[in-house]
């Protein structure tokens, strides 16, 4: 009979030791264990396994940093686990180059019929996690919606409406850009017609939605 | 303290964990050693049910097990261990007061086992 050969990396001994029991039980699975990408990378130049259960936390760079790399070299099942992860951290791990996401509190069982799973060629992913990423993939699209129709703003509207964004009154943006009042009062108007907004708290809403706090206009210094 | 014959002559841990694959960690460092039993930390009245199993230790994941479990370490005079896997550490509670375990080795199974062995057979690690 074919084992599977399964890669748990992660750092924490507690996790290694416990799913190395767990399995230890099971006569279809085989177990080895990394601490970090390096060891992961020993690991499969030894011989790849089948799945690798990579901790989010993964020395050195972090399990999503380390499942872009290993997604590339191999056929390897890559299911990223953590605590508690988010809708953003779920759908970068899964963009990089994961099959799957499990929460590090999953039961012994759970986590068995998880891995026969990916063996029978199912994504693990949870209720709660699925709907996360589908949550995540909505957020993202109207995100890019939001970006084109920003995209008709000049790099001078922009930091205006990044300003403003921030809670910062005309004053103030004014100051800071060292423009007059009446030329960032002007800018407004031509933000809100151009964006066919009604006011200045739904253009704010809007970029907020757009960019966030990440991409600052002021910072990035780049048009949308 | 001498430690209460369980089925098998072996002391009994009674480990309340919100991840369960700390007790399949320690069901493997405890081997030959100790027995296990395992149950889910959502469970209520955790003194009640500690009461009725008389563990020779208890080992908890959750700060909320940990308070919970206190009174009943107290008073019956056996250890108990909280693990805080995510900031891989563990803290026992002595002589009524909580005392972090750092061992230079984080919250692995082994030292797990030690803090165990040294409260259940009455010496103190180092």
């Amino acid at each position: 009979m074919n084992r599977t050969r399964i890669l748990v990396a992660d750092s924490v001994p507690i996790f290694r030791a416990g799913v190395r029991n767990l399995l230890a039980r099971e006569s279809d699975f085989e177990i080895v264990e990394a601490a970090d990408l390096f060891g992961v990378e020993r690991v499969i130049d030894d011989e790849p396994p089948d799945i690798a259960l990579i901790d989010l936390d993964l020395p050195e760079a972090g399990g999503i940093a380390a499942v872009e790399k290993l997604a590339k070299q191999g056929p390897t099942h890559l299911i990223v686990w953590s605590f508690e992860p988010d809708r953003e951290t779920v759908l970068a791990a899964v963009r990089a180059g994961a099959g799957g996401y499990l929460h590090k509190e999953i039961s012994a069982q759970g986590l068995i019929r998880a891995l026969r799973g990916v063996v029978d060629g199912e994504a693990p992913l949870s209720r709660d996690l699925a709907t996360m990423m589908i949550d995540a993939l909505h957020a993202l699209e109207k995100q890019a919606t939001a970006r084109e129709r920003a995209a008709v703003l000049s790099m001078r509207e922009r930091e205006v409406l990044d300003f403003v964004a921030r809670g910062a009154r005309n004053k103030e943006i004014a100051a800071a850009l060292f423009i007059s009042e009446f030329t960032v009062k002007r800018h407004m108007q031509n933000i809100l017609q151009k964006l066919e907004m009604p006011s200045r708290r739904a253009a704010a809403a809007f970029y907020w939605a757009a960019f966030g706090p990440e991409e600052s206009a002021i910072t990035a210094g780049q048009p949308a | 303290m001498s430690a209460k014959v369980g089925t098998g002559g072996e002391p009994l841990v009674a480990v309340i964990c919100e991840v369960p694959l700390l007790a399949e960690a320690l069901a493997a460092s405890l081997e030959g050693i100790a027995q296990i039993r395992s149950f889910p930390a959502e469970l209520e009245d955790l003194e009640g049910l500690l009461r009725s199993l008389e563990p020779d230790a208890i080992v908890v994941d959750t700060e909320a097990q940990a308070a919970a479990g206190a009174p009943f370490a107290r008073e019956a005079h056996v250890p108990l261990v909280h693990v805080l896997i995510r900031q891989g550490e563990l803290r026992v509670l002595r002589n009524g007061e909580w005392e972090s375990r750092d061992n230079g080795k984080g919250a692995s199974p082994e030292a797990i086992r030690n803090l165990l062995v040294a409260g259940i057979f009455g010496r103190q690690p180092t």
